[in-house]
């Protein structure tokens, strides 16, 4: 896990959490705990940070489930998950991109755990990542409300 | 593991209590277990997920085809589900009209045509 800055919407710094981890199935529920820990650190009420934790987790899942497909073996390149937020007046602006380094695959993502990303954040993009089309999924809540 | 999956007869139907976190990871013993007892004649269950603190979609699809494998034997498949995280999961994603969903297993029971026990 590392720390370090990137550019802001308005020029100030976002904060940023990035976790790697190998695309196994066991490492997805960490993944989930970073987002949770993040969540929680921005001051989220309960709702709010299930939700984080219930995306950030689909989106893991689905590059998990990709790499998996990939022929002979499965794919070894690390998945990555990049957490940065940065304020905006008194709510919060939070963004989870999901990298993975398989190819296309022609694996659809699941309707079910796409219709859970969209009920959960409030855009869901999926482009193409390093190893082909459909290797990156962006979650983005625009406004959260912190309580805390 | 941070799944638990246990299972008792009440009122003529099999009762499958399950705990911890349902994802990617653990799904796959769920559905074991499920298809376990499916193969051993058990085709009515009530599965109990109040103490379950995490559900995703994998979780979601091994109770869906929970449900197509028990149906295939002319049998049911009830939820006992009182959170509403867990509620949610099911709603945002309409699966509340696949399963019917209770707020006790005596309810779950006695609705699946089980003896409750009263």
């Amino acid at each position: 896990m590392s720390t370090e800055p990137t550019a802001g919407a308005l020029g100030a710094p976002d904060a940023a959490v990035t976790l790697r981890f190998t695309p196994l199935p066991e490492h997805v529920r960490t993944a989930r705990l970073v987002a949770t820990a993040v969540a929680r650190r921005l001051g989220l009420a309960d709702e709010q940070l299930d939700a984080v934790r219930l995306a950030v987790g689909e989106a893991c899942a689905r590059a998990v489930q990709r790499a998996e497909s990939v022929p002979g073996g499965g794919a070894t390149e690390l998945v990555s998950l990049r957490l940065t937020h940065h304020p905006v007046g008194d709510r919060v602006h939070l963004e989870a991109v999901v990298v993975d380094g398989a190819g296309d695959d022609g694996v659809e993502t699941e309707d079910v755990a796409m219709l859970l990303m969209e009920g959960l954040a409030d855009h869901v993009l999926v482009g193409a990542g390093p190893g082909g089309p459909g290797g990156t999924t962006r979650l983005v809540w625009t406004a959260l409300d912190p309580v805390a | 593991m941070d799944l638990s999956v246990t299972s008792h007869e009440q009122g003529g139907r099999t009762v499958v209590e399950v705990g911890g976190e349902i994802d990617v990871y653990t799904a796959p013993v769920l559905r074991e277990r499920l298809n376990d007892l499916v193969g051993e004649g058990k085709h009515h269950l009530v599965v109990d997920m109040e103490k379950v603190e995490f559900l995703d979609s994998t979780g979601l699809g091994v109770l869906v085809g929970g449900l197509k494998r028990v149906r295939s034997h002319d049998g049911s498949l009830h939820l006992v589900c009182t959170q509403e995280k867990i509620l949610k999961v099911f709603r945002i994603t309409g699966l509340t009209k696949v399963f019917p969903i209770h707020t006790s297993v005596a309810d779950a029971v006695a609705a699946s045509g089980g003896d409750d026990g009263a």
